[in-house]
């Protein structure tokens, strides 16, 4: 099937702006997840598996750049599988192209690994490239996400040759492009703290068709109101990676994100920064229950409870970081605020919440029959 | 024989009298952490609690909990006599028939703001069955930042169709499954209840009587 239409690519290309209003970051999206405070936009769908439309054009006349992706995210038992699409043209040359891309993640408490294949289809040239492979992963640590991928991607080069034409009586360049493999690798380090959230990323493609070329990309974005964000990015040129289409020129763009309501919550028990205590509760046996918390450099870890009629109880320190607890639960919906080093009561971070009028909230956990 | 009957008949008040001193005490096991003016009105308000044959044991609770959590006395007392409140517009909204647990799990929703209406609703939907699981589903719902209105008609409707609690705990299963993967809450609960309502049309319509909505998957849309 031969991809012609860019009457089609530019309906749809506008149809995922209108959907979004959102200007992507050039910042490879499978490198490293976006921050809490610069959600993508995500129409949902699906029950299950929330559908993620982007895109973004060029408003400038250089380059022309308009693409549009969208990726349906499955939860698998071992992990996450996400499938996704781009399209793109390219104004300037007339580049058309479309790739299906498939990953699937392994979430620890803090990090994920990934490993993804895509195939791309050049309709302008009529060829495919298949398979594009990918690995990578990414760690939080406090306010910053630092990740690291190696990716083998296609990219096209322009040979030229000059010949002397008497007809024309002048030196005549004939071009012949090229589709050739790249490997990448790159490295990214996104910071986010309230409002505020930074990306970056630099990276090193090779090949023995070509000599190495190197890119950065760089992302701010400003959450003005909820929801809303002002998203500034810029860039050097760079090879298509997953997720990200390729770029001939240098970028720089601004402007607006909206997205739906995010949730903050990472419920079942993993804390969010590396200075908070992440948490879970596992279940033993009958009505008997593990509460598990990682408090990194902690003397003493206590819960309270309505299970534990509100007296505070010590956690045992099973390993280094690690404090458990194990309690008889019968089912239900129980409270539980927590401490470490004897400092004031929170809530469980990720855990869901109840107001509390005593110190702002409650964690809320329910125990199934 | 009439000495036997009144010697009977004084132990019998006498293991009365001490048994209600006993349940009396065990209810306000905790409150001697209060100060002396902070626990008489606590006392205060647990009697009259008892009075009004409201659960007395989560009252004491939360005076404990104050006192855990180092909020000052004044504060211990309006969260116990709000928390007394909402046991009793829960036991009015819910009928008089209502059972200790379900009182309290739902003066629990009532807090997280739940309306009355919708406990009227719910009791409406399940006049004998016990209430606690669509209680504990709801307000766990609420806490996980679904809006009340959409957590209200998440639980009612399928409670209504006649869920049991087995599915109404999957349900919230499925709920807090999809807001980890980044669903938003109310689209989760709302689409999950949905998905449920579908499955148990799909149920009756094919007369499959043996197995319950949930223990099928949902359809899913495809985009």
């Amino acid at each position: 099937m031969r991809f012609q239409s860019a009457t089609l690519v530019r309906l749809i290309m506008g149809f995922v702006l209108v959907a979004t209003l959102s200007v992507r970051p050039w910042i490879p999206a499978w490198a490293q997840p976006a921050p809490a405070g610069a959600a993508q936009p995500s129409l949902l769908l699906s029950p299950r598996a929330p559908l993620t439309l982007e895109g973004a054009t060029s408003l400038g006349s250089d380059p022309g750049l308009a693409y549009g992706r969208f990726a349906h995210r499955l939860s698998l038992g071992f992990g996450r599988l996400e499938l996704g699409a781009l399209m793109g043209a390219h104004a300037q040359n007339g580049a058309e192209y479309g790739r299906a891309e498939g990953r699937l993640l392994f979430d620890a408490a803090k990090s994920t690994m990934w490993l993804g294949v895509a195939g791309q289809r050049d309709y302008d040239r009529g060829e495919s490239t298949l398979p594009l492979l990918g690995i990578g992963g990414w760690k939080r640590l406090g306010n910053f996400v630092s990740s690291a991928a190696v990716q083998q991607t296609r990219d096209g080069v322009t040979h030229y040759d000059y010949h002397y034409s008497y007809a024309d009586t002048g030196w005549v360049a004939t071009g012949r492009s090229e589709s050739i493999r790249r490997a990448t690798i790159h490295t990214g380090l996104g910071w986010s703290r309230g409002r505020v959230a930074l990306e970056s990323a630099a990276g090193i493609s090779l090949s023995h068709a070509a000599g190495p070329r190197t890119w950065v990309r760089g992302s701010a974005a400003m959450t003005v109101l909820p929801g809303f964000a002002i998203v500034g990015t810029g860039g050097s040129a760079a090879p298509a990676l997953f997720g990200t289409p390729e770029s001939e020129h240098g970028q720089a763009t601004l402007g607006v994100r909206l997205t739906p309501a995010w949730s903050p919550a990472r419920v079942g028990g993993h804390g969010g920064g590396s200075d908070s205590p992440s948490w879970q509760i596992l279940h033993e046996t009958a009505g008997w229950y593990r509460i598990e918390v990682r408090a990194e450099n902690a003397r003493s870890v206590e819960i309270t409870s309505d299970a534990t009629e509100w007296a505070p109880r010590s956690l045992e320190q099973v390993a280094k970081n690690r404090w458990r607890l194990r309690l008889e639960l019968a089912p239900g919906l129980y409270h539980m605020n927590l401490r470490v080093d004897g400092g004031p009561w929170i809530v469980p971070p990720g855990a869901p919440t109840a107001s509390d009028e005593f110190v702002g909230a409650t964690g809320v956990f329910v125990v199934p029959n | 024989m009439t000495s036997l009957l009144r010697a009977a008949a004084t132990a019998a008040v006498l293991f009365l009298w001490s048994a209600a001193g006993a349940w009396a005490s065990a209810d306000s096991q905790g409150l001697e952490r209060l100060d002396p003016g902070t626990r008489a009105a606590v006392t205060s308000i647990v009697e009259e609690a008892r009075k009004d044959a409201l659960p007395t044991q989560p009252l004491v609770s939360k005076a404990i909990e104050g006192a855990t959590k180092g909020a000052s006395g004044e504060r211990i007392v309006q969260a116990v006599r709000a928390y007394a409140e909402a046991c009793r517009h829960a036991r009015d909204a819910m009928g008089k028939e209502s059972t200790e647990a379900e009182i309290v799990a739902a003066a629990g929703a009532l807090q997280g703001g739940v309306p009355p209406d919708t406990l009227s609703h719910l009791r409406s939907a399940r006049p004998r069955e016990s209430l606690v699981v669509p209680l504990v589903v709801l307000s766990d719902l609420v806490a996980r930042h679904v809006p009340v209105s959409v957590a209200s008609v998440a639980v009612l409707a399928p409670t209504r169709a006649g869920a049991p609690d087995a599915d109404l705990l999957v349900l919230r299963e499925r709920v807090e499954k999809d807001i980890r993967s980044g669903v938003p809450p109310g689209s989760a609960a709302s689409l999950q209840s949905r998905a449920w309502l579908s499955a148990r049309r799909w149920q009756v319509s094919s007369e499959t009587k043996n197995e319950t909505p949930l223990s099928k998957s949902p359809r899913r849309s495809t985009p």
